[in-house]
């Protein structure tokens, strides 16, 4: 879809690309003020910078899980292959306790479906 | 999913956007990979914080700026993301007096900021991972 039109529809693309582009400002605002002291403030640049980036962060790995599964002729980027790209770009800290997490919400999953059963 | 780990977790469906827009178009996600990269993420979020928090307590201010994030990612050994989000800012802050001067050549209070043009971090830094980050908050032993 391509709009010619003048400045404000140029304006409104920007607009919608850039909420595209970051994760909302008020959950990352939210989940920094978690970690902060009660008085503490958060300016709205810190936000805004936090959220530029944590989108490069999430593109930055998942760029590398994706290069995983193109090697392997594989279309979905799956969990493993998150972790996996976490070990390999040096955030092997980061990728054990996900491996944890996956792992126990699995298991969750099957107790649930016990239950269901 | 309970209210807590509601309000702890950014929304999937933002960060599955995200993911997708760096992904070829016929690649596909997995719930489970959307989750753990929520996950991830959180975490990041956490860790950096608490990080340029110590810093602001230590100099006896209040209020985290943009400059405390920087410090943070290169105090946490993510120079090339601390890098990055430097000439991210100094962009930031070009576009805010250019547009704070325009307002007022113009008297238009509706004049709408440009964004600044997203980062490419991910391709410097693809070529330069050589410090592994240190160790995320709350690992258990």
């Amino acid at each position: 879809m391509e709009d010619s039109i003048g400045g404000s529809s140029s304006n409104d693309n920007n607009i919608i690309k850039e909420q595209d582009r970051l994760l909302p400002i008020a959950n990352v605002g939210r989940l920094m003020k978690q970690i902060l002291p009660q008085n503490a403030k958060i300016s709205k640049e810190a936000k805004e910078t936090m959220q530029e980036c944590v989108s490069e962060f999430i593109s930055f790995v998942t760029s590398e899980a994706s290069e995983k599964c193109r090697k392997e002729r594989r279309k979905t980027v799956n969990g493993d292959d998150i972790c996996w790209a976490l070990a390999t770009l040096g955030f092997d800290d980061y990728a054990e306790p996900m491996r944890r997490k996956s792992r126990t919400k699995i298991q969750e999953a099957s107790t649930n479906q016990n239950d269901l059963c | 999913m309970d209210q807590d780990e509601q309000d702890r977790a950014l929304p999937i469906a933002n960060v599955s956007r995200i993911m997708k827009q760096i992904l070829p178009p016929s690649a596909k996600i997995s719930k489970e990979g959307k989750q753990v990269m929520q996950e991830c993420v959180t975490e990041f979020i956490s860790f950096v914080t608490g990080e340029a928090s110590d810093k602001c307590h230590k100099e006896n201010r209040k209020t985290v700026n943009g400059d405390d994030i920087c410090w943070a990612l290169s105090s946490l050994g993510f120079d090339n993301y601390a890098e990055a989000i430097g000439r991210y800012l100094h962009k930031y802050r070009q576009a805010e007096r250019e547009k704070i001067n325009h307002d007022k050549k113009y008297e238009n209070p509706h004049i709408n900021r440009a964004p600044p043009p997203p980062l490419l971090l991910s391709r410097v830094t693809r070529d330069k991972v050589e410090n592994p980050p240190p160790s995320p908050p709350n690992q258990s032993g």
